[in-house]
């Protein structure tokens, strides 16, 4: 009885350090936070007041430049660089907007004594690595070094807005907010006008008739179509033209081919709206300055 | 006739699409993409270089050693392109890997030495390349990390059920990728040690 007590404890004692390793390793990354707003402060350092004016200008910034700039605060990044977590965070919000990749983050790890600005390769050409790693070392960390971390984080957001509004980018308005992935869409489209519906008609049409095989085929695409385009208006059109076509092809008149819709409507306002914010599609590069205080 | 030529089409049509024809190409576009990103960093930081070697110079131009290291890396790096269509050869992407992380070494033992010259560290143009060899560095870190994810995805692509029987009528080979202990030895920045004199 004694020996199994024995052997039991034994065993106990190899496995639990097993069991609590993981919860005490630091070396798990920490989950990338939500995006909230232009300031996401985590830690608490900075008062409502404070916080709220970062935002104002952040956000009046973006209206009028387009550009995100976002200020994440953290208690702690753990072991991983700030490289690593700057780069998760980013392609995670996906800041900027797409195409044009400005986006910038501007993170401070609190307790690891860190902070990156992480630029987007739109704004590259003003807001250089060089001028990234002068911005946070000679406007933010002096005053962070003093515990002045709202004068710093405002020092480098000023600055990282003046670096951006030397770049000639795009007006807010001239770029369409809609996010299709355009060229898998284009394929697919070109896929189903030339090849899918002519066939799939043509199969339906002999085995149903041409009335009631063209209704189908114009069905089949509508939701195809409605699917690939994410807009139900494109879904309609397209649905309305495989009927016609499935209708008189190869019947003397009209031939296949000749119902490409024009491909102006876009459709569908984004879902920008509804409380939070949203990063706008940026891509990030890994570029960008760090350091410490 | 008519009817059996569409049969034909389209049992053709959903062969492809349904094993993954459409997304090996896809895939593989991606993967050159990524690997199209990877190549420009690198070209990046070669061209940092030159800049870099004559500012080190013109302050500490005793340290003939290790500057011709850099110099001579960076030509060996600089006569050997892969294309992305070479990349489907495991020893052409490891040639280019062993180059590549020869002058990631040369590099960090350039900065290295720097140390030892105040001045060099004080100087503006010093300091902005320095930030400039970071940056990039952790670009080629980043394009690195997206390139073995591409491969990946497209191997996974390769080797899963239905879509492998493409691969095999189509010939589509599994990609090399970095691999780990190299990629430790590339991925590494250049390290200052203080230690050393």
């Amino acid at each position: 009885m004694t020996m199994l007590a024995a052997r039991i404890l034994a065993i106990l004692a190899f496995a639990l350090p097993a069991l609590a390793a993981p919860a005490a390793d630091s070396t798990e990354p920490i989950p990338v936070p939500k995006l909230t707003g232009h300031v996401v402060d985590l830690t608490g350092t900075l008062t409502g007041g404070e916080s709220a004016e970062i935002e104002g200008v952040l956000a009046s910034f973006e209206k009028a430049r387009g550009s995100q700039v976002v200020v994440l605060l953290v208690p702690s990044i753990g072991s991983e660089p700030i490289e690593d977590f700057g780069i998760r965070v980013t392609d995670e919000w996906k800041l900027g907007r797409k195409g044009v990749d400005d986006g910038v983050l501007f993170v401070i790890a609190k307790q690891q004594r860190k902070l990156r600005i992480q630029t987007g390769r739109g704004v590259q050409g003003g807001l250089t690595d060089a001028l990234s790693k002068r911005i946070v070392s000679d406007y933010v960390t002096p005053l962070f070094r003093t515990g002045d971390f709202h004068g710093g984080i405002r020092a480098g957001v000023d600055a990282i807005m003046k670096a951006i509004e030397g770049e000639k980018l795009p007006t807010p308005a001239a770029t369409p907010k809609k996010k299709v992935d355009v060229v898998s869409s284009y394929e697919n489209f070109f896929w189903l006008a030339f090849f899918a519906v002519p066939i799939v008609g043509m199969i339906l049409r002999g085995i149903v008739g041409r009335f009631l095989g063209a209704g189908a085929t114009s069905g089949i695409t509508g939701v195809a179509a409605w699917l690939l385009f994410g807009s139900a208006v494109l879904g309609a059109g397209a649905a309305i033209a495989a009927f016609f076509v499935v209708l008189f092809m190869g019947s003397g008149r009209g031939g296949g081919g000749g119902w490409i819709p024009g491909f102006g409507g876009g459709g569908g306002g984004g879902w920008s709206g509804g409380g939070g914010m949203s990063g706008g599609g940026g891509g990030f590069d890994g570029g960008g300055a760090s350091g410490d205080w | 006739m008519r009817k059996l030529a569409a049969l034909i089409g389209l049992s053709a049509l959903l062969l492809l699409s349904g094993c993954g024809y459409n997304d090996f190409q896809t895939k593989d576009e991606q993967v050159k993409a990524a690997w199209s990103e990877v190549v420009n960093q690198y070209k990046r930081r070669a061209d940092l270089i030159p800049n870099l070697v004559a500012t080190v110079q013109g302050f500490a131009q005793q340290e003939k050693d290790v500057l011709l290291g850099v110099t001579e890396a960076r030509a060996k790096v600089g006569s050997m392109q892969i294309t992305a269509d070479a990349l489907n050869d495991p020893n052409a992407l490891k040639n280019f890997q062993a180059a590549q992380s020869q002058l990631t070494g040369a590099l960090s033992r350039l900065m290295v030495v720097a140390e030892a010259y105040p001045q060099l560290k004080s100087d503006a143009n010093f300091r902005e390349l320095q930030a400039q060899l970071e940056g990039t560095e952790n670009r080629i870190t980043t394009a690195r990390n997206r390139y073995i994810k591409a491969v990946q995805d497209y191997n996974i692509l390769a080797r899963q059920f239905p879509s492998n029987l493409t691969a095999m009528i189509f010939g589509y080979k599994e990609k090399p990728n970095f691999t780990v202990e190299n990629e430790k030895q590339i991925a590494e920045p250049p390290k200052v040690e203080f230690n050393k004199k």
